[in-house]
């Protein structure tokens, strides 16, 4: 009786030990696929960085029309499987990274295409370019700095962070120019991250807000009796065949 | 971590998110970094060997670029790499 009971003791515990070690391994991938999402959200972001190579194109006739209609091709075509997903007609499975609240909701990716095509097609490159690396170099650098030091960090890092970018692309102006810019920028970029609503992502609000703050001080220019900047930061190819 | 920034589980299709996250890695790691020396050798053959200095600013742009996507890539090269690893030990 005694062994028998001793088997069925011996028994439960293996069966314990095994449930454990399973739940274990489970919880384990569980947490290197939210860690891998995280960081293709990250490299996903930076990625967009590379899309100023538009920029670079060069201005021949047939060449200035596609760098309008491709884009706006891509972002049709981008919308349009997102409406799919949505609908849920395409499986929200295809789509590595997506957050809980992403769910129902179009998808932030849409956010950041759209943003991106609307400076790079009707925003002057002194605008577009330091909006577009604030949401795809600023943006990662702050939601690391938000996810391992906290808030209390994160408006003054990300501001500095923000500003640098348009420092950079302002810096061929008077300094005195290039620090306003650089300073509403910077604020319009950390309204941009900080701010979120359900139907709006902070993808787009970090690049429009600071393109519509940075638009209005272009406009009111000429008011001051300044110029616009006309040398350009990226300058397009030049084809020359033979 | 608040629910909302969870990402959304996969349940048992985690083998095919996986499998269209590896389509997307190469566009997602070299185009970057071929877009950053492009910048880097068009400030080069243009600005630093032309004496011009207008092209200071796309030596920049393409130093953020290739700083930031190393920054982020080599974390996600690491995790791709476990993930995979225990995908083969299954």
């Amino acid at each position: 009786m005694g062994k028998v009971k001793e088997k069925i003791l011996k028994d439960t515990k293996k069966r314990i030990n095994d449930t454990k070690k399973k739940i274990n391994n489970a919880r384990k991938k569980i947490e290197s696929i939210e860690y891998d999402a995280h960081w293709y959200r990250r490299v996903f972001h930076s990625f967009g960085a590379s899309l100023l190579f538009y920029y670079m194109l060069p201005n021949e006739d047939w060449i200035h029309i596609l760098k309008f209609w491709i884009p706006l091709i891509i972002v049709l075509i981008i919308i349009f499987i997102e409406i799919l997903r949505i609908k849920g007609k395409i499986s929200s499975d295809h789509f590595f990274g997506l957050r809980f609240y992403e769910k129902n909701r179009v998808g932030s990716y849409v956010f950041f295409a759209v943003a991106i095509f609307l400076l790079l097609g009707f925003f002057p490159q002194h605008i577009a370019i330091p909006c577009i690396l604030c949401a795809s170099v600023g943006d990662p650098i702050i939601g690391e700095i938000r996810h391992r030091y906290g808030m209390q960090y994160v408006y003054f890092l990300g501001f500095l962070i923000c500003m640098l970018f348009f420092m950079i692309s302002w810096y061929k102006e008077a300094p005195g120019l290039m620090i306003i810019v650089a300073v509403v920028g910077g604020i319009g970029a950390i309204i941009g991250e900080t701010k979120k609503f359900w139907w709006l992502d902070d993808d787009f609000m970090i690049q429009i807000i600071p393109a519509l703050l940075i638009g209005i001080i272009w406009l009111a220019l000429p008011i001051f009796g300044l110029s616009q900047p006309t040398d350009l930061i990226i300058n397009p190819a030049i084809w020359s065949f033979g | 971590m608040k629910k909302e920034m969870v990402y959304l589980k996969k349940g048992n299709n985690t083998e095919k998110v996986i499998r269209t996250e590896l389509l997307l890695t190469p566009i997602l790691i070299f185009m970057p970094l071929f877009i950053g020396l492009l910048f880097i050798y068009d400030w080069y053959d243009r600005g630093f060997v032309e004496g011009a200095s207008g092209y200071f600013g796309t030596l920049l742009i393409g130093i953020i670029i290739l700083v930031s996507n190393f920054l982020f890539d080599i974390p996600f090269i690491k995790s791709l790499m476990e993930i995979t690893r225990s995908k083969n030990k299954k």
